[in-house]
């Protein structure tokens, strides 16, 4: 069973990369991959502490797989989005659940922010790493267009993030009812 | 157990980016990412009163437009007797103020590093960054990165049909802020016009001369400047979906 569930995470993964990569009315800077693994984030950020360990697992592997075929269709070096990806979802995991409540939309655009952010810096950081380190030929570029269109997909996916968690939301209201 | 699952994911990096693992997906996902990528507007909205018609006249005028452009390409392609590859874009992606368009064609087409890429009118639209067995990479002329050795060409030139190289003004071509082109370091002395062309100098190893990328739009002269700054309109169409790598000889 854990292993058809690893699959069905394994192809999730991979319809969201390609859809991410390939869709062309997909606005740009939005990061489908990120959106549903802060999904699930929040989602098991609403459980008690104790019934979390088993979903988690299930996020850790989704991180991998995600940043694998990021890192498969990227002109990087291998690595940079699994670590990324990795390393937003300790930070979460980790420092800011046990401490956060998810109580109203705005807590969870606030917190969509903020990781979108933590997350843009780290391929930004990895990817300067790269460059450091002779990976890459070419330089990052910091202007003032680059951080407005950083801002900009950090805005959209943090609106994405609460457009998706209010849909769950308004679907489990009517199933109650 | 975790230390099995640890030496598992390990093998999986390894085979997928060290030998090559990674041409499955390019191979089995590229014709799916292709039909997706060359979705266009008009066809997501065909679906109401005579849906099938609209959708089959739909793709007819998909065939007649791609035909098109593949013809064109052929027509420039032959005239300038370029050896070149077709190639489709599958995907594109920004990320870490990099830009990049993902084609259907590799190393196994003869593709390469640095080799330029032209619409269909035969306009410059980029060049190949990186290389895989399957798949290649191009970065787009407005990217910030992107640079290349130009020539600019007097509009008077061209009018008395003369062919005067030291009149032909040679400059740096940099994309800037993701939207428009410039030319840098060209001497304040250099008469040049609004108007003029702008074509590839082929000082660079892998792209020949001769290849338009667009108009000079306007001119920059600080008095105390070294240089003067020149803004260029790219001639490149903005929605291109199939490109043509010029081989290099």
């Amino acid at each position: 069973m854990k292993f058809l569930k690893l699959l069905g995470l394994f192809f999730f993964a991979l319809i969201l990369v390609i859809g991410e990569i390939s869709f062309p009315f997909l606005p740009e800077g939005v990061s489908l991959v990120f959106i549903f693994l802060l999904l699930g984030l929040i989602y098991n950020g609403q459980k008690p502490y104790y019934q979390r360990e088993k979903l988690r697992f299930y996020i850790i592997a989704f991180a991998f797989m995600g940043g694998l075929f990021l890192d498969i269709f990227s002109l990087f070096p291998p690595g940079v989005f699994i670590l990324s990806l990795l390393i937003t979802v300790y930070l979460i995991d980790k420092i800011f659940l046990p401490q956060f409540n998810f109580n109203s939309f705005l807590s969870i655009f606030i917190f969509s922010l903020f990781f979108n952010l933590i997350y843009r810096g780290l391929i930004l950081f990895f990817v300067f790493l790269t460059q450091l380190s002779g990976f890459l030929d070419f330089p990052v570029v910091i202007n003032k267009f680059y951080l407005l269109i950083t801002l900009q997909a950090i805005f959209l996916n943090s609106a994405l993030v609460c457009l998706f968690f209010a849909l769950v939301f308004w679907a489990k209201k009517t199933k109650k009812k | 157990m975790k230390k099995s699952i640890f030496l598992l994911i390990l093998f999986c990096l390894a085979f997928i980016f060290l030998f090559k693992g990674e041409n499955v997906f390019f191979i089995s996902l590229r014709p799916g990412q292709s039909w997706l990528y060359q979705l266009n507007k008009s066809e997501s909205l065909s679906a109401d009163f005579c849906r099938e018609l609209k959708i089959e006249n739909a793709s007819l005028k998909k065939i007649q437009a791609e035909n098109k452009i593949l013809r064109e390409h052929l027509n420039f392609l032959e005239e300038d007797k370029f050896d070149f590859v077709l190639a489709k874009i599958i995907g594109q992606k920004s990320e870490a103020s990099f830009n990049w368009f993902l084609l259907n064609q590799g190393k196994d087409k003869k593709i390469k590093k640095g080799l330029a890429a032209l619409d269909q009118q035969g306009i410059l639209v980029g060049k190949i960054i990186k290389v895989e067995d399957f798949v290649s990479y191009l970065m787009p002329v407005f990217d910030p990165r992107f640079s290349l050795a130009v020539d600019i060409i007097s509009s008077n030139l061209v009018k008395e049909n003369q062919e005067n190289d030291s009149k032909i003004i040679a400059g740096i071509l940099e994309g800037e802020y993701g939207s428009i082109l410039k030319i840098k370091y060209v001497p304040l002395d250099r008469e040049i016009k609004v108007g003029d062309a702008v074509i590839t100098s082929g000082l660079e190893e892998n792209i020949k001369r001769g290849i338009i990328i667009g108009q000079v739009a306007e001119i920059n002269k600080e008095p105390n400047a070294l240089f003067q700054d020149i803004v260029v309109q790219p001639l490149l169409d903005p929605g291109f979906r199939i490109v043509s790598v010029i081989l290099a000889e």
